[in-house]
């Protein structure tokens, strides 16, 4: 016969299904025999009951799972993508040794940080990312950011100007992860609407394609994805992806922030590539 | 002479749908975790975004492999987070509450009330004993398999989880009894 201390121990496995036949067959026998181990195994169960019962209070919203949807339809839709690309380079190595080609073709994708880009933008736009680090001081956002990225970024300083003369304002960052790398996301505010910076290694996420400027030594990739506006480059082995919704279009756009002294002066050169 | 075997790779469509069943699991654990409705539907998206970006991945035929890795996953999300940044707890945000449709008006509010209280309750407990009822009594998951998403002992998960079921029962003593458990069976 079972003791109670060792029935009141099985109660809660007998509950959880982690109990061998036999101590079934032994827990069991028990209850019918002990009343009060009858009860407390009932309050046990009561317990049970109401937390499984509380499952419909743990509901997220409908729009979470189409989200869901939406970024396994995408992930697919790449995966068939780089599925047949693979079958075609085959063929294509196959068929006429073109593997250097390739390799310059495949080596620049880009475009899952630039719609990582338009995500974070849109989900930072919406309050649904909360920043890790605020503060409209550049100096103290870089030593912030020193210590948690693996690679060096210094937040620029809005130059030669007056307090209140900026076009748009520091906000803060926020850490998130692409491709299992750690980037950097900071924000701005300009006219009171969001703007928004994603940072990280240019290792396989040069931009390619878009409306295409240069200024200096920088080429910079202008793309519109759903009313946004994105700007892509790639500076000190850091790729870059600016996401606003300004109205301006192609390199007029970089004046609409850039707009003061010396800053304006060095987009105003920007001019389409050829 | 050696076998050379060859496994087919699950379909994508195969490991999405499993990814995809694991939604409102994950949601819940998300839930039980940030205490907050907002912050744990970004966790979850979070932890789908990580899961699809993973060089390794089990195999999709596998629907219950899936939903412990997703587990795994977000538990880390969660904790890479925390330690990111400070939170700040909204339990005024908590999600809607929905009952099922078949029970009499009467009964709809009072499990709706027992819901309350039963959310409310898990939200008081600590971190550790809310997400490991959460795993069990919710998720149904095995001691192991909950040893496995805590990365511990099978025996720190039984210990663990008598303990949270005892304060659970202590905060609920007012609440839960043998009427409400005819209600909860109706």
């Amino acid at each position: 016969m079972m003791r109670c201390d060792d029935a009141r121990e099985a109660m809660h496995h007998y509950l959880d299904g982690e109990l061998s036949e036999l101590e079934v067959t032994g827990l069991e026998s028990h209850l019918l025999d002990c009343e009060a181990c009858r009860e407390e195994h009932g309050r046990w169960q009561d317990v049970a009951d109401a937390v499984r019962g509380a499952k419909e209070a743990y509901r997220p919203a409908p729009a979470s799972e189409e989200r869901v949807r939406a970024m396994l339809a995408q992930a697919e839709g790449r995966e068939r993508i780089w599925h047949w690309a693979r079958a075609a380079a085959v063929l294509l190595i196959l068929g006429g040794g073109l593997a250097g080609w390739l390799t310059g073709w495949f080596g620049h994708d880009d475009a899952s940080f630039r719609v990582y880009a338009a995500e974070s933008h849109l989900r930072y736009a919406r309050g649904r990312l909360k920043l890790d680090a605020r503060s409209g001081d550049p100096a103290a956002l870089s030593a912030w950011l020193e210590t948690n990225l693996p690679f060096h970024l210094q937040v620029p300083a809005y130059p030669e100007s007056e307090p209140g003369d900026n076009a748009y304002e520091l906000v803060g960052a926020r850490l998130l992860r692409h491709r299992d790398d750690d980037v950097a996301l900071l924000t701005y505010t300009m006219h009171d609407k969001p703007v928004s910076l994603l940072v990280a290694s240019a290792e396989g996420r040069e931009p390619t394609g878009g409306e295409v400027y240069r200024s200096g030594e920088l080429e910079f990739h202008f793309y519109s994805v759903d009313g946004l506006k994105l700007i892509g480059w790639v500076d000190k082995g850091l790729s870059y992806v600016i996401v606003s919704d300004v109205a301006a279009v192609g390199g007029e756009s970089c004046v609409v922030c850039h707009g003061q002294g010396a800053d304006r002066r060095k987009f105003e050169g920007l001019a389409p590539a050829r | 002479m050696r076998l050379l075997t060859f496994r087919r790779k699950a379909e994508p469509g195969t490991m999405h749908r499993a990814m995809l069943a694991c939604h409102d699991s994950l949601f819940r654990y998300a839930r039980a975790l940030s205490g907050d409705q907002a912050e744990a539907e970004e966790l979850v998206q979070e932890c789908y975004r990580r899961a699809l970006a993973a060089a390794r991945k089990p195999p999709g035929e596998q629907p219950e492999e899936v939903r412990r890795w997703m587990f795994v996953i977000l538990r880390n999300v969660w904790k890479n987070d925390r330690r990111a940044r400070s939170r700040e707890k909204d339990l005024e945000a908590a999600g809607p509450l929905e009952a099922a449709s078949s029970a009499s008006p009467e009964n709809r509010l009072l499990r709706r009330a027992l819901q309350i209280e039963v959310r409310t309750a898990l939200d008081s407990l600590s971190e550790a004993h809310r997400e490991i009822i959460v795993l069990r009594d919710m998720e149904d998951l095995t001691y192991e398999e909950i040893a496995g998403v805590l990365d511990c002992p099978v025996g720190t998960v039984m210990s663990r989880l008598a303990r949270a079921r005892m304060h659970l029962r202590n905060i609920l003593s007012t609440v839960v009894g043998p009427e409400s458990r005819q209600e909860a069976h109706r």
